[in-house]
């Protein structure tokens, strides 16, 4: 399976008839199997970005490119997002062109919800639901995944296991990943490289490099590793933090 | 993360000894009454269902059901057909809803009466005029229920639809209808009694069979206990479709919301 570039070039977003801009001209190109964070305050348009990227909202005179001319997008949202009278493996089999259970089966084992095909999403927590709603992006072998916010409203733990699951499905699946945070912890967790928006109108402020090769998840936001990105990030680039976080 | 799932399959056991209950209570006080009373404008029960029988084996009671119950279920097919076409479009389509908006207001708040008779008038003592009349009436309160299902869909689900490029089929019957199966139930339900209703009247007026038609034949003669007679098997097929299409449908729908 092979995965995709994205190059998205002047992308700039409005409302209310061009008088609110929420993005204003935004280049970025993401390579392929790039594990990519764009980190920002909330409101600064991280979601419009993701839903122009994904075709849900048209920029006019943005253009945004795939290295493929048909690809396989899958989008976390969120929310599940789940069809509330579909079971489980129902939800998964309905993004597939053609029936195919034992893929359906397969990617419900390696989400850990093998046992709850039968069950319908009212019947899930809400942790099962996030693996459920990574199950269905996964089911399709995307070549682009894109996230938004997708564990925000998870408890800790459980937030945690759901990041340790995606980082391993996006390595097994070789996926181009765009993951939209508000948490610079999460994006310094999981990115290869992190994009920081300003506040809207939104336009990239920052861009900063990790070598996620060399990143040990712990699965600890507190362990040693992950502290001394957070420090050396904070030591280099405080303004460009303190405004992230003061406004998220 | 086993203990985290709810059993899907547990559903509560129907009371249906307290349903049997209340149903022969009613039948007891009924009775008590008649007897009580003992007047001819309020024959008991056990009359009633000698007239039952009667009608049953001398008279044309099963063929006047049958045929009022044809009238009904045409009618009710075009009218929720229709009615689901136009009051979807009304919700999902704003420019729609304003040019349609004042003629559903119109057929809504017409006397059911006056359509029937206009019906006959125009068309003539037909069948068709009376389907006719019988759809005229129910259409507007379809629509008006399907309108509002149109308008609470979530867009969000619609999102999910496009960006996985769900086919046009696949999303109608996956994403999109689902969100309206409560609303279809609503309007076949309230549908289905209206229709009833137009239906008695419509023969009444104007033909020379089904059920509307013996009740106003046995009304000229006072035959109250046949006319009871009528209207128990009138509810016993109401109560045999309500547990034969609505309530499965109804359990089908209720699973998982």
């Amino acid at each position: 399976m092979s995965s995709v570039d994205l190059t998205i070039n002047q992308l700039s977003y409005s409302e209310d008839n061009g008088s609110q801009t929420i993005i204003d001209h935004i280049d970025l190109a993401i390579k392929e199997t790039e594990f990519i964070c764009i980190v920002g305050p909330s409101g600064c348009g991280k979601t419009t970005l993701l839903n122009t990227i994904a075709g849900l909202l048209n920029s006019p005179n943005a253009t945004v490119k795939f290295s493929q001319a048909d690809i396989r997008l899958g989008y976390i949202f969120q929310e599940p997002r789940l069809m509330p009278w579909l079971t489980l493996q129902q939800n998964i089999e309905l993004v597939l062109p053609q029936p195919n259970p034992q893929l359906v089966k397969q990617v419900l084992k390696e989400v850990g919800l093998l046992a709850y095909t039968q069950h319908y999403p009212n019947a899930l927590s809400g942790g099962m639901l996030r693996r459920a709603s990574i199950a269905r992006a996964f089911v399709i072998q995307p070549q682009l995944l894109l996230l938004d916010e997708p564990f925000v409203s998870l408890d800790s733990p459980t937030a945690m296991k759901c990041r340790a699951l995606l980082l391993n499905m996006a390595k097994q699946h070789q996926t181009t990943i765009v993951f939209v945070t508000h948490d610079v912890n999460e994006a310094l967790y999981m990115a290869d490289r992190i994009v920081f928006l300003s506040n809207s109108p939104s336009t990239i402020i920052h861009e900063l490099v990790l070598n996620r090769s060399a990143q040990q998840h712990s699965g600890d936001y507190e362990s040693p590793h992950q502290q001394a990105l957070k420090s050396a990030l904070f030591s280099q680039y405080p303004k460009i933090l303190e405004g992230t976080l003061a406004t998220s | 993360m086993a203990n985290e799932a709810v059993n899907p399959h547990t559903m509560p056991i129907a009371p249906v000894y307290i349903k049997l209950g209340v149903f022969a209570l009613l039948m007891a006080v009924w009775q008590g009454f008649a007897m009580l009373l003992d007047v001819p404008d309020l024959p008991s029960l056990t009359q009633t269902l000698q007239a039952l029988y009667y009608h049953t084996h001398e008279g044309d009671l099963i063929n006047n059901v049958l045929i009022t119950l044809a009238r009904v279920l045409i009618s009710f097919i075009l009218a929720m057909l229709i009615g689901s076409i136009f009051g979807i479009a009304m919700g999902s389509k704003a420019w729609f809803n304003n040019i349609s908006e004042s003629l559903l207001i119109i057929l809504l708040n017409i006397p059911a009466l006056v359509v029937i008779i206009l019906s006959y008038i125009w068309i003539g003592l037909v069948e068709a005029a009376a389907i006719l009349a019988v759809v005229i009436n129910k259409v507007p309160t379809v629509a008006v229920m399907l309108r509002e299902g149109a308008r609470t869909t979530d867009t969000k689900l619609a999102q999910v639809a496009k960006v996985y490029q769900l086919s046009w089929y696949r999303f109608m019957r996956a994403v999109y209808l689902p969100q309206l199966y409560p609303f279809f139930l609503a309007a076949a339900r309230n549908g289905l009694s209206l229709i009833w209703k137009i239906v008695l009247v419509v023969e009444l007026l104007g033909r020379s069979d089904g059920v509307g038609f013996a009740l106003y034949s046995m009304f000229q003669f006072f035959d109250i206990a046949g006319i009871l007679a009528y209207t128990m098997v009138f509810i016993a097929v109401v109560f045999v479709i309500e547990l034969v299409c609505f309530k499965p449908f109804d359990l089908r729908i209720q699973r998982g919301r």
